[in-house]
């Protein structure tokens, strides 16, 4: 005989008992380890799913412009990456016509331009159907199913057209036709759910991508970009990629020319020699090059010009090389490296920036006192004006008037020019009317005056119309009544044959007036630019070798980040969000905490009720001179053992326990999002962690109870008896719950009464939340109190009544155990009710500005940006004009008439607030994986002005910004003040109030954003709100606006919404009512309050089983008892009832006292309209909890009852 | 003297105050000697042999076995104590039911040192002594009472104490058993040399004893014994 022979003795003859502690363990384990396995599905599924979707693609480069598809070769030659491909991706919405001429549309689309490299061995792309048919496009099944598309139909990608020049800028085009374009493409192929290419997405979210791959070459050439690509997708790259990339990027690819005198012979020739002979005939140039360059050409020519004459006119007139852009303003980074390399070069630099005039006119003073402008006619319409340092020597300065040696910002210099119409005298007040360089809209005019300095002779550099980047529409055009401008252009005041146009014969762009470079970018620096060239000038005249070093020096300046080419680690940037915004694996331990105290606490119980049934056997081992250590380490070896089988087979059951949580978690999820890709997955991490965590509690559970087995003696435990019993008096444990009981209760009163005088919301739900708390306190220390009565109330009466009442009396037999399950179940309940207070729907009808819809009834989201105000007449008239296009055949003239009028009344009670959206994660709680780059909203002035929206908190300092909290966004400093909703901020992002979180701006800088307010429950989730400015300051090239938020009359919002929905249509709109928005964030909610309550409930259920255990072990303890009863005549129903009732009345006192409390201290949520309380599911879930609580008991009851009477009697 | 126990008090707290079990009781029994204890019920019997089986503590008095008073040892050396110097039989056998009958008679070796093969020699020794050795390895449920109660007596020697007490021995049997039961006790006691002291109702059991006391009201008295074939050299004191 050895002590572990009597330990494997003791667990396999008292196997009931074993088997229930062991099935405790194994729930214990399959509730702690499931939880941790559901965060390793989630983790493992998104995991899976960014691997699905980025496929081969480890890295990629998305620039914001186009480059040289050849980039992609020299990479490869350099052996960058195992696999490159480059691509166009293009954001577009896609639309068929179905049979009944109606169109259907789907946004979202990603277009992507790729060829054979990326569908390496299929038959991509597909040709075309036939002459004249268009190019062929595949589909991914999301698409084409969405779409109801298929093989051989037709469909249209509306995208935005590339532009060189930013829209926003002067010369920026931004109309509808000149914005999207529409490319027509047949359906070649639509990929099957599991091709390895269909769920590809450079940008892995849960929302299955729509894809359109389309060949690369149509798409170049549709989008008249041959040879160009956007972006760059890598396999494999090995370490010197970023390396190898800066090294082959020209500035071609940063949209960079440099202009030297041999490159402008080059390219006039390639425009004008169109018979390639080598000369430019009469025909050839007549009339297309400015006069003054041929009177200029030694001599003037009358017949042919060569090569070699054009050449030494730009050697000896314009010798200098001009750096411009294809934007035509040169981004800052840009312009700062090209003045560093043209110091490093040994260069002479003038930073140099034009701009157009749309007048320059005069002003006389006595005019100007009656406040009146100068007249049109006395002004210069159209003429360009020239930013520069004009004290440079030649060939990059202009010769300085007499009497003029330095220029002052005030002042202004005008091209002596006899025929001009201005008849201005030096000192005159002469005003430039421009518009702004950047705007929303409509441009707006601006006037800027200037004292004149002097004129300036239309000869050597002030003759330059090279000064003027080539931008087409205008500088090509041979004549200025043909120009057309993107801007509002009046070419009435140009009459054919007057001075001005006589002007652009002779000079063309050459400047007509002259303003020091400070002054003109003051007036027409925008945050695209403030140069449009930077010009250079060699000591020794060698423009051509100054060129070949100057790019050079040039390439070496200039930063790879600033232009946007950067490489990013998508697969591992992707793969760490994967491990989610929410770490499920804490938050199913969280809301299974109840689910595992009742299991622990069932083990405890169990424990101890074998442990009572073991008494005398343990007192013989004490008679027999065993110590109580060592009888306690029999024991726990025997729970020991138990621990580790329960949570080996408890960790097998929990593998399967989480496969039902995640199916139940893809069940519930809003949408069905999580059902496509959510699977199980076990890591073997979370298996070891959770039976280690479960063998830990669970043994430490069973040594509470063993050493809590009390110091008995082993003469009563020899007679059964496993406590002590209480004969003395003691009042000191009644005593303090008294006073416990009364403090809380008096705590709650006051806290409740005070409640009404609270006024910060928080604060008065902390108020009422403290009472409910309180009052759980007070009503458990009640029942201490009762349960320690020295003189309980003696039971009279007779039959079922009289039973009862003992029955009651029976459960303050033993308080503290009593208490435990009674405290075990008043929690849990209090927490399922206050839980399920919590729960929402989306206050349809609230639209007040301090709502969460901010008083907004819309929303509306594009895929292209727009540019033009929708509070502008014209903004409003191309959306009605829209509508009447639409309605073009469908109804009369003059029903369209007439619901043009009623539309336009409806747009005039519509007031349109636009956002600039920094495309990101969606913050949101509908996104799963980690944002780490939020989207960020660029919130306009209006709305600033305006405010609205409720805050959760501010960080206000002044009475203004806690009268209108969003004026916080204008605050200047080191970090940008932004606003985020409160859940995203602190769930999402891990951030909070008063803390910084750092983004990216354009050229990939980490930029601080401090978050100075958290809004509550608004529209808001997606991602964090900052002023305009700001954001135009971290992200100057983003153009456009993308979200909207939608003031109308709530009866209005349906028709608000169908005009947009036609209007915006080409611009991929997709309008929804803000309280539909907010019902899917309240829905993600009230889907982790289901969860939470589902296990919440579990816990409950297991709770009532544990009070049936104590009910089992109080009934064992009192077999003697009970069977005495029986001798005496009681029948057994009685005796059932008599437990019973001790049994429910524990039952009902937990549950009512819980849920009680709980009610105060949601009272306010639900009094202030903020919850809706499913009663019904409440009181059904404590009707399960009792019927088996009462079940469990009266098993019990049954099983002790069918005991031989006589042993039992025996026992008393 | 082998035993000595004196004024020995016991009392148990109640809402009225403590209540006397032991009053004063004083007692001396040499080695050897064979002790019945008898009374009526709550006279304090059992509540007498708890305490000298130092399974419950007295409220005041000293019990001295082979003069070392076992109360002022701390818990896990009065275990020892009780290990090795007490054995007990209960009137219910407490045999464990998961052990076989050897088994049984070796748990109290399970918290000693002492050599197996030894101790496993004397339990089928004594199991032969008392009858069983052709039950070692039954169950204690395939046994009679009477034999039960023969595996308790046998266990509560295995480690030859100096005091054997006895708490009902006899108080379940039948008379047959009840007789070979009691005198089973009185034999090994002999054999054995210890101190046998056994609270029993049975007259019958008592006659056999060579002293009797009679506990009454918590206090002990001497009973003479005309057929007690015992060594008369007990002394009794009474209070």
């Amino acid at each position: 005989m050895t002590t572990f022979r009597l330990i494997l003795r003791n667990l396999l003859f008292h196997w009931r008992g074993n088997l229930a502690v062991f099935l405790g363990v194994v729930v214990g384990t399959a509730v702690l380890t499931g939880a941790l396995l559901v965060g390793d599905s989630l983790r493992g599924s998104l995991r899976d799913l960014t691997l699905r979707r980025l496929g081969w693609v480890d890295e990629a480069l998305i620039a914001p412009r186009f480059f040289r598809e050849g980039l992609a070769e020299e990479l490869q030659s350099s052996q960058s990456a195992e696999r490159l491909c480059p691509a166009i991706l293009l954001q577009a919405t896609a639309t068929v016509k179905g049979p009944d001429d109606a169109e259907r549309s789907l946004r979202g689309v990603t277009v992507m331009g790729v060829d054979r490299r990326f569908f390496p061995d299929r038959d991509f792309p597909a040709p075309a159907a036939g002459k004249g048919s268009p190019a062929s496009a595949w589909l991914n099944s999301t698409l084409a199913r969405e779409l109801k598309v298929y093989k051989g139909d037709r469909i249209a990608l509306r995208l935005q057209k590339p532009s060189d020049v930013p829209r926003e800028s002067l010369l920026g085009r931004r109309s509808s036709e000149e914005v999207v374009n529409e490319l027509t493409f047949d359906v070649a192929n639509v990929l099957t759910p599991d091709d390895p290419v269909d769920p590809f997405s450079l940008r892995p979210n849960l929302d299955a991508p729509r894809t359109a791959f389309v060949p690369l070459d149509v798409l170049q050439t549709k989008l008249n970009l041959p040879g160009k690509i956007n972006a760059l997708l890598v396999g494999k790259p090995t370490a010197t990629l970023a390396d190898d990339l800066n090294q082959h990027l020209q500035l071609e690819d940063w949209g960079l020319v440099l202009h030297d005198p041999e490159e402008r012979v080059r390219s006039l020739f390639a425009r004008l020699d169109t018979n390639r002979d080598d000369q430019l005939e009469p025909d050839e140039w007549r009339g297309k090059l400015p006069r003054n360059l041929l009177a200029a050409l030694p001599p003037a020519p009358t017949a042919a010009i060569s090569r070699t004459a054009l050449s030494a006119f730009y050697h000896s007139q314009r010798n200098y090389l001009s750096l411009e852009s294809t934007q035509l303003l040169l981004e800052q980074p840009v312009a700062d490296a090209a003045l560093v390399a043209a110091k490093d070069s040994g260069l002479r630099a003038a930073p140099t920036l034009v701009y157009l005039a749309n007048t320059i006119g005069k002003v006389s003073y006595a005019e100007c006192a009656a406040g009146g402008p100068t007249p049109l006619f006395q002004g210069i319409p159209y003429s360009i004006v020239a930013a520069l340092d004009p004290a440079q020597p030649s060939p990059l300065g202009v010769v300085r008037p007499a009497g003029v040696t330095q220029l002052r910002d005030d002042e202004i210099l005008l091209a002596d020019w006899k025929d001009s119409p201005l008849h201005a005298k030096v000192g005159d007040d002469v005003f430039l009317r421009y518009f702004e360089p950047e705007h929303h809209g409509e441009p707006r005019e601006a006037v800027a005056h200037f004292r004149l300095a002097g004129f300036v002779p239309l000869a050597g550099g002030a003759a330059d119309p090279d000064l003027t980047p080539a931008f087409p529409g205008v500088t090509d055009k041979l004549s200025m009544t043909d120009w057309n401008p993107p801007f509002p252009y009046d070419n009435s005041r140009i009459r054919s044959g007057d001075a001005n146009e006589k002007y652009w014969e002779a000079y063309r762009t050459t400047p007509k007036a002259y303003v020091t470079l400070a002054a003109g970018q003051r007036l027409w620096g925008s945050r695209f630019g403030k140069l449009t060239s930077v010009r250079l000038a060699a000591a020794n005249g060698n423009t051509t070798k100054a060129a070949g070093e100057f790019r050079q020096t040039l390439r070496a300046q200039l930063k790879p980040q600033d232009g946007g080419f950067v490489f990013q680690k998508l697969k591992t940037d992707a793969l760490a969000a994967s491990a989610g915004g929410t770490d499920f694996s804490m938050l199913f331990l969280s809301f299974s905490f109840f689910l595992i105290a009742a299991a622990l606490l069932l083990v405890g119980l169990l424990v101890r009720l074998n442990l009572d049934r073991r008494a005398s056997e343990i007192g013989l081992l004490m008679a027999t001179g065993f110590r109580r250590s060592r009888i306690v380490v029999v024991l726990l070896a025997e729970g020991a053992i138990l621990a580790a089988v329960g949570a080996a087979v408890g960790t097998v059951v929990a593998v399967l326990y989480a496969g039902l949580l995640v199916r139940f978690l893809g069940a519930v999820w809003p949408g069905g999002t999580l059902t496509s890709f959510l699977q199980p997955h076990v890591g073997v991490a979370s298996l070891v962690y959770g039976a280690l965590g479960s063998f830990g509690v669970s043994l430490l559970t069973i040594v509470l109870c063993v050493l809590l087995f009390g110091r008995v003696a082993p003469s009563a435990l020899l007679a059964g008896q496993t406590t002590t019993e209480r004969v003395g008096p003691s009042r000191r444990g009644g005593s303090w719950a008294l006073w416990l009981t009364i403090g809380s209760a008096v705590g709650a009163v006051i806290l409740l009464a005070c409640s009404p005088y609270v006024a910060d919301d928080e604060m008065k739900a902390s108020t009422f939340f403290g009472s409910g708390l309180l009052l759980l306190t007070a009503c458990l220390g009640a029942v201490w109190v009762w349960m320690h009565r020295t003189r309980p109330g003696t039971v009279v009466g007779h039959g079922w009544w009289g039973v009862g009442r003992l029955g009651v009396r029976n459960a303050a037999r033993h308080p503290l155990r009593s208490l435990l399950t009674c405290g075990l179940l008043a929690a849990a309940a209090f927490l399922v009710v206050a839980v399920e207070a919590f729960r929402r729907e989306p206050a349809t009808a609230e639209t007040t500005r301090t709502s969460p819809s901010g008083g907004f009834v819309l929303l509306a989201e594009t895929d292209l940006p727009l540019f033009q105000d929708l509070n502008s007449d014209q903004g409003r008239a191309d959306l009605l004009n829209q509508l009447e296009t639409r309605l073009l055949g469908k109804l009369a003239f003059a029903d369209r008439e007439a619901q043009r009028a009623d539309m336009s009344g409806v747009l005039g009670q519509t007031h349109f607030y636009a956002f600039r959206v920094r495309a990101g994660d969606d913050a949101s709680c509908l996104n799963l994986f980690q944002p780490t780059r939020p989207r960020l909203l660029g919130v306009p002035a209006g709305l600033l002005d305006r405010g609205g929206f409720r805050f959760a908190s501010t960080d206000a300092g002044t009475p203004e910004e806690g009268d209108n909290p969003w004026q916080i966004l204008r605050r200047d400093g080191a970090a940008v003040p932004v606003f985020g909703e409160q859940n995203t901020v602190v769930w999402m992002l891990h951030s909070g109030q008063g803390k910084d979180f750092p983004v990216p701006d354009e050229a990939g800088t980490p930029r601080p954003l401090h978050i100075d307010g958290l809004l509550q429950d608004s529209v808001f989730q997606s991602g964090l709100l900052l002023s305009e400015d700001h954001f135009l300051r971290l992200y100057p090239n983003q153009e456009g606006y993308n979200f909207f938020l939608i003031e109308t009359p709530p009866e209005q919002a349906d028709r608000v919404k169908e005009l947009l929905e036609i209007g915006l249509a080409d611009r991929g709109v997709e309008v929804t009512r803000t309280s539909d928005r907010l019902a899917s964030y309240l829905a993600v909610e009230n889907t982790y309050l289901t969860t939470f309550q589902a296990l919440g409930g579990l816990g409950l259920v297991l709770g009532s089983l544990g009070l049936g255990v104590v009910l089992l072990r109080g009934v064992w303890e009192r077999r003697g008892e009970l069977a005495l009863l029986r001798a005496l005549g009681f029948r057994r129903l009685k005796l059932g009832w008599l437990v019973l009732a001790e049994n429910g009345f524990l039952l009902l006192l937990g549950l009512g006292a819980g849920a009680a409390s709980a009610l105060v201290a949601v009272a306010p949520h639900l009094f202030g309209g903020g919850g809706q309380v499913p009663w019904l599911q409440l009181l059904a879930l404590f009707g399960v909890v009792l019927v088996v609580g009462l079940a469990a008991g009266a098993v019990a009851v049954i099983g002790t009852l069918r005991a031989p009477l006589i042993p039992a009697l025996r026992r008393e | 003297m082998a035993l000595q126990v004196d004024h020995l008090c016991k009392d148990y707290p109640t809402r009225s105050g403590p209540l006397p079990i032991l009053r004063d009781v004083s007692l001396a029994v040499q080695r050897g000697e064979a002790v019945a204890v008898m009374g009526p019920s709550g006279s304090g019997k059992s509540t007498l042999l708890h305490l000298l089986g130092t399974l419950d503590r007295p409220t005041s008095g000293t019990v001295r076995l082979e003069g070392t008073d076992p109360f002022t040892l701390q818990e896990r050396f009065l275990a020892d104590f009780r290990n090795r110097h007490i054995g007990f039989v209960f009137q219910d056998h407490h045999l464990l039911p998961q052990c076989s009958v050897l088994e049984n008679v070796l748990i109290p070796t399970l918290v000693g040192r002492d050599d197996a093969s030894e101790v496993q020699k004397r339990a089928r020794h004594l199991l032969e002594r008392v009858g069983l050795s052709g039950r070692l390895d039954h169950r204690p449920a395939e046994l009679s009472g009477g034999e039960r109660q023969r595996v308790a007596v046998a266990r509560a020697l295995i480690h030859r104490p100096v005091l054997l007490l006895a708490d009902e021995p006899t108080g379940n049997l039948d008379r047959r058993s009840a007789r070979v039961v009691g005198q089973l006790l009185l034999d090994l006691h002999r054999e054995e040399n210890t101190i046998l002291i056994v609270v029993t109702h049975s007259q019958e059991l008592a006659d056999t004893f060579p002293r009797t006391l009679v506990m009454d009201d918590g206090s002990l008295q001497t009973l003479p014994n005309p057929t007690s074939a015992g060594v008369p050299a007990a002394s009794t004191t009474e209070r």
